[in-house]
This record gives structure tokens, C-alpha cells and sequence, in this order.
């Protein structure tokens, strides 16, 4: 019997789950053309963030492998596909797929070597591969070095960021679920186990890493057509950590953690706009309190369902259905 | 049991979508009825961050100058101006959201800011779009007037600064050879540096050596040492102060005796704490000197002092000059429409200011001469104040 209810709870959930998305986007549409560009550049920054921090977690959460350069790979996507915009003029979204195959086929090429490597070791290497990718970038003539490339068409508008994020979690969930997902889940668990077991570690690691990088190239896309303007600067180690604490703070593993943790510190410092100077060490004394009071994060490993929320709603989580 | 869970989901995402419709029709309402006599201009800046020491004499310069416009009565028959002050961190995508906080939330007529140039460059964007002018202080890349035509700067440009010191290598010093050591990974430091070659070269003298390093280098002995053996009468370095320091100070070890020439990266305390008797004699161009003499120099520097206790650097005139500006454009605009002021703004000339008098070129940059400065006896002094 409870086997069956909880059969049913998921499915209901999905369900449930999909029509609420529907709903959103069928919402955005209908706001996008009206809201003030103030909140709908916000929700933008949202979604762009929560694409990198779902990618980030892909591979920092689930397959346990501790990567520290996304940015790089969100400079990947960001540099391909506004070059593309620019100087070729394809549609957007093909600009923007090639920037995220750009940025997959660069992860496949650093992956192979580098996730040989474990933990501290595996950290640094990631970070040094972001930072040569921002040097590379820096020193490049098309990419305009240091001054910064301009005159990208400012093409990304919050549907397409919120559609892009929805199917980046959606493709994620599915991900963890499915053949690959547990033979990731086992990598994080006990590598050797997992070897013993068969699996082709360096393969699903590598495939983790391509897959989180194309969607950081992604998301970088979108970045560099919301802004108009991108410079090196943009994609430095900073941009690394700050994605890496939205995914330690909403739980390392939990995707929907990460988006609740997106939400949350992306509406903290506009909502904390009104402490003028003073707003930034707020913020960082939040992180520092939420750190000691739940350090395996806002939803530790756990998911939220759309059908916690119904108990929440429905009377707490007395009734057992 | 289920199907009710499947209607409170569709109903909690309604109920959330009304609540977001009516938290902007609120907020567009409650800004109609605010408008009383006040007008509005914003100020963005970085606040904190690395670009801090700018953008808080830059904050400092432009309060003051409010202060005194509206303790004189204001502008167009009372109106006081009312100035908000938004920290960017020197962050793109914070500059973002902070212009379009700005411009539809809060209603400015028209920004000072932002003060770095890679800010200033996506507002510029922004601002030509919403047809609402900015003027920033200090941002010194070449291109960002030309983005859009609702961008004016109070300072003068990269190219401008070089092509100047370049002038003043030949003319004035009457120097034949010069070698250049500029920072390739830094937008500023090969504007000048290109700048002062054609300059430089176009007045007959000869550039020997070009040599470049990157941000963060600490050890300029290759390059010192070639352009040593070539042995330059002047040595133009287009860096920041930290950077300078110690390239003088590694140059001199290796016995080159050159006239070092510099941009207004030069302009800190710093450089002749960090450089000592090696900065003696060395010329840079820069904004403002604050040894000049003239009243309106002095009287700035007296406020300054009295109402923030500190030297302020050359943000802080250039702010007062842009603050300046906007409400002189204002007061001819006649009334508080976005782009009327632009045009007044575009259409200002011989206003006097802090770092000199205004008028503007085509393409929405001051003509105004440029302080040359040098460090005698350990401390800056004015040398002149050239027009091109």
C-alpha cells in the first residue's frame, strides 16, 4: 500500500509540476512585455544563475567531482556565441547552442586529463583551467582583449532564460534518474566501489563535466545577450565562487536546493539595496549564519516536491496518505 | 486528495502571478504622487570593491556640489535636487540593474556615473534606449561617448592624454627618442600608449623600444633592461600607481637616468610614498592639480576637507564638475525632460568648473585643457595647463 501511494505521489507530482511550469511560462509571456525592465532584468540575472548553479551541481553535487571553473566555461559560451551574433548574425538560439557545444567540447578536452585527479587536487586544476581560459580571452584579438567586446544584439529576454532554466532542470531531474545518473551518484558515493561494480568512471565523470559545461556555456549565451557587453572581467574566479556558494548553500546534490538558493541570493541584495554600503557585509554575515546553522545547506541532499508543499498547505505533514 | 494538490499548485501560480501585476502597478502609482518639487538624479558608482577609492570621491564631489546648488535655491525657480546614490561595485550586471532601477522605478531625469569605463559602457547602452542622459566622472575609454548619443563625460579621454603627453615629449621637453612600457592586458594603459607613439612620432621624434607587461607583474627588469640598452631620452609608462612605483624604482636600479612620463594613473600619494626620490622629476597629465592656485581649485579643496576630513583625488572635482554640468543643463533645458537636457548638456560651453572650463565636441567629450603635473622635493607640483 505505501509502496503504491508514493508510485502515485510522484506521478501526481509531475504532473502537477508541469502544469505549474506551463502556467509560469504561459505568465511570462504575458509580463514580458510589460514588466519594467528593472524586474524583469532581475528575473533574467535569476534564471541565467540558476542555469550555471543546476549545471555547477550536476557536477559538484552529483557526480562528486569538486570543479571550480565554471566561469570558464560560461566565457566560453558567452565569447562563441556573441561572436557569432556579431559577426555572422545567425538566429539566436542557434548562437547560443553553438556556444554551449563550444563549451561541452572544451570541457570533454580538460575533462580527460584532469578528472583523473581527486578532491584538492582536481579544485586546483579546475580553477587553473578557468583562468586560462579568461587569460586566452584576454589576450585574443577577436575577442578585444581586456576592452571588451561590444555591440552584442541584446536578444535575451526573461522568456527565453526562464524556458532555458526550466528545461535545464527539467533535462537534470530526468539526468539523475535515469542509467547515468545513478552511476554517477555511486562515482560520488565510492569510486572504487563504483569501478568494481563496472562502471566506466572516467566516462560518466567526463560526460558530468561536458554536460554541466554545455549548459554553463549556455548560460553564458544568454549572459552576453542580456548585457549587451562582456569583458574577461565578468567570467573571473569570483564568478566561480559565487555559483559554487549558491550550490553549497542550497545543498550539494538537492537541484531544487540550488534554485531556492539562487532565488534567495539573488533577491538579498536588491532587497538589501536600501543599506546603501553596508548591504554586501549583510549579506556576507547571512551566508556566514546560514553556513553555521545548516551547513549541509538549505535542502541537504533532500528535493522539494510539489507535494511537500501541498502538506505544507493542507495542514502540515500530519496526514499520512 | 490528489486532484485537490493539482488545484492548489495551478491556483497558488495564479494567486502569485496577480500579486506580481500588482506589486508594479502599486509601485508605478506610488511614484506618480512623489514628484512634488524635487529632481531626481542618480548617482552610480562602485561603492565598495576594488574601484572603491574612486567611486567614494566621486560620491563625495557630487554631494557636494548638490549641497551648494540647493542651499543657493536650487534650480528652475525652487526645485531642489534630490540625488540617489546606488553602489555598483563596479560590477557590469549589478550597473544593469541599478540603471533600469533608476530610470523606471525611481524616475532620475538624468545619472552621473558610472565611474569605471566597463560600466559605463553597458549604461551607456541602456541610457541611449530609455533617452535618459548620464555624465560620468572618470571613465577614460575612448569609445563609450560614441555607444550612444546619451553619453557625456566631464574628463577627458585615453587617446587625449596621450596624444597630449606626446606633444609635450616633443615640444616642450624638445626630447628626440622615447621608449614605451604599457600594461597589454589593460584597456587604459594601450590607449595612451598608442596614443603618445603617433603623437610623439608624428612630431619627429623616434619610439626606440615598445615593451609591454601584464596586471600583476612584479618584476620589470626584461623589459627595463631593453629599453636600457637603447637607451630612450624619455620613458612614457601609461600604468597605475603601484605599478609605477615600482618600475621607477627598478629602472633607476639599473642605472637608466630618462625622464619618466606617465598618464593620470600616476595621480596618488602612493606612487611617491612607493617610489620616493626615484619619482623626482617625472611628468604625468592629469585632471587637476590641487597645488594650482586658482579660487575655485582652492574653495573645493577647503569644502572637501571640512565635510569628509580627507584629500580627495581626482574623482571628486571631476563628480562636482559633472554634478555642475546637469544642473547647469537643467536650468537650460527649461524644464525636466529627459532629452532636452541631453541637448542641453551637448550644447553647454565655457562652464567653469573645478578641473576647468567645458565646452564639448561632437561626440560628447570635454574640450578643456589638461594639468601637467611633476613630483619636485617629494611632493606634486603644477607645471602647466595645456589645451591641444
Amino acid at each position: 500500500m505505501a509502496q503504491q501511494t508514493k508510485k502515485n505521489s510522484t506521478y501526481d507530482g509531475y504532473i502537477a509540476l508541469a502544469s505549474a511550469l506551463l502556467l509560469l511560462i504561459l505568465n511570462l509571456i504575458l509580463v514580458s512585455g510589460k514588466m519594467p525592465a528593472y524586474y524583469s532584468g532581475i528575473l533574467g540575472f535569476m534564471g541565467i544563475n540558476i542555469i550555471l548553479a543546476v549545471s555547477l551541481n550536476l557536477i559538484n553535487g552529483i557526480a562528486g567531482q569538486f570543479s571550480l571553473g565554471h566561469a570558464g566555461f560560461m566565457a566560453i559560451g558567452a565569447y562563441v556565441s556573441a561572436l557569432i551574433s556579431i559577426y555572422l548574425q545567425w538566429p539566436f538560439i542557434v548562437a547560443l547552442l553553438c556556444g554551449g557545444l563550444a563549451a561541452a567540447f572544451i570541457g570533454i578536452l580538460i575533462g580527460l586529463p584532469t578528472l583523473r585527479l581527486k578532491g584538492d587536487y582536481l579544485a586546483i586544476a579546475t580553477l587553473g583551467l578557468g583562468e586560462i581560459i579568461r587569460v586566452v580571452i584576454l589576450n585574443l584579438d577577436i575577442t578585444k582583449g581586456a576592452r571588451g567586446l561590444t555591440g552584442i544584439p541584446r536578444t535575451t529576454t526573461i522568456f527565453w532564460v526562464e524556458a532555458i532554466a526550466i528545461i535545464t532542470v527539467i533535462v537534470t531531474i530526468n539526468l539523475m534518474r535515469s542509467t547515468h545518473g545513478r552511476a554517477l551518484l555511486s562515482i560520488r558515493e565510492d569510486e572504487i566501489a563504483a569501478e568494481a561494480m563496472g562502471i566506466n568512471t572516467t566516462y560518466y565523470k567526463v560526460f558530468a563535466f561536458a554536460t554541466g559545461a554545455f549548459f554553463a556555456g549556455i548560460a553564458g549565451g544568454l549572459f552576453a545577450h542580456i548585457m549587451g557587453y562582456i569583458a574577461p572581467k565578468n567570467f573571473d574566479f569570483m564568478r566561480s565562487i559565487e555559483i559554487l556558494v549558491i550550490v553549497v548553500l542550497g545543498g550539494l546534490g538537492s537541484i531544487t536546493g540550488s534554485i531556492v538558493a539562487t532565488i534567495v541570493l539573488t533577491v538579498l541584495p536588491e532587497a538589501l539595496r536600501g543599506f546603501a554600503q553596508y548591504r554586501m557585509v549583510l549579506y556576507s554575515a547571512m551566508l556566514i549564519m546560514m553556513m553555521l546553522f545548516r551547513p549541509q545547506g538549505l535542502l541537504g541532499t533532500r528535493e522539494l516536491k510539489v507535494s511537500d508543499v501541498f502538506k505544507f498547505f493542507s495542514g502540515g505533514g500530519e496526514r499520512d496518505d | 486528495m490528489k486532484k485537490k494538490g493539482l488545484v492548489v499548485a495551478i491556483v497558488a501560480v495564479l494567486v502569485l502571478t496577480v500579486v506580481v501585476y500588482f506589486a508594479f502597478f502599486a509601485g508605478k502609482s506610488k511614484q506618480a504622487n512623489t514628484n512634488g518639487k524635487v529632481v531626481k538624479i542618480g548617482f552610480i558608482g562602485p561603492l565598495t570593491g576594488g574601484a572603491a577609492a574612486y567611486g567614494i570621491n566621486a560620491k563625495n564631489g557630487a554631494v557636494i556640489a548638490i549641497d551648494e546648488i540647493n542651499a543657493a535655491g536650487g534650480i528652475l525657480d525652487g526645485y531642489k535636487i534630490e540625488l540617489l546614490i546606488q553602489d555598483n561595485r563596479g560590477d557590469t550586471s549589478e550597473t544593469l540593474t541599478i540603471m533600469n532601477k533608476l530610470i523606471d522605478q525611481d524616475k532620475v531625469v538624468a545619472i552621473i556615473g558610472p565611474v569605471t569605463t566597463g560600466p559605463t559602457t553597458v549604461a551607456a547602452d541602456i541610457a541611449g534606449q530609455k533617452k535618459v542622459p548620464i555624465v560620468s566622472p572618470t571613465a577614460t575609454g575612448d569609445k563609450i561617448t560614441s555607444l550612444s548619443d546619451y553619453v557625456t563625460r566631464v574628463c577627458f579621454y585615453d587617446s587625449y592624454q596621450g596624444l597630449i603627453m606626446g606633444k609635450f615629449a616633443a615640444d616642450n621637453l624638445g626630447k628626440k627618442t622615447a621608449a614605451i612600457l604599457f600594461d597589454n592586458t589593460n584597456d587604459y594603459s594601450m590607449g595612451l600608449a598608442d596614443a603618445f607613439a603617433r603623437t610623439f612620432q608624428e612630431l619627429g621624434g623616434t619610439v626606440v623600444s615598445n615593451e609591454a607587461f601584464s596586471e600583476g607583474d612584479q618584476d620589470f627588469n626584461a623589459q627595463l633592461t631593453n629599453i636600457a640598452a637603447k637607451n630612450p631620452e624619455v620613458v612614457f609608462v601609461p600604468a597605475y600607481y603601484s605599478d609605477d612605483a615600482q618600475i621607477l624604482l627598478q629602472a633607476r636600479a639599473l642605472g637608466i637616468d630618462a625622464i619618466f612620463l606617465g598618464g593620470d594613473g600616476w595621480d596618488s600619494q602612493e606612487l611617491i610614498n612607493g617610489a620616493g626620490v626615484a619619482a623626482e622629476g617625472c611628468y604625468f597629465t592629469t585632471h587637476y592639480s590641487p597645488e594650482d592656485t586658482s579660487e575655485k581649485v582652492q574653495n573645493f579643496l577647503i569644502k572637501y576637507k571640512e565635510k569628509h576630513q580627507s584629500e580627495p583625488n581626482f574623482a571628486a572635482p571631476l563628480a562636482y564638475d559633472a554634478a555642475l554640468l546637469l544642473a547647469d543643463a537643467i536650468e537650460r533645458a527649461g524644464e525636466l525632460d529627459s532629452v532636452k537636457i541631453n541637448n542641453a548638456i551637448t550644447e553647454t560651453s565655457g562652464l567653469s568648473g573645478v578641473t576647468g572650463e567645458f565646452s564639448f565636441d561632437e561626440n560628447r567629450n570635454p574640450i578643456k585643457e589638461v594639468t601637467i603635473a611633476t613630483v619636485k622635493d617629494g611632493k606634486f607640483a603644477l607645471v602647466d595647463k595645456v589645451r591641444p
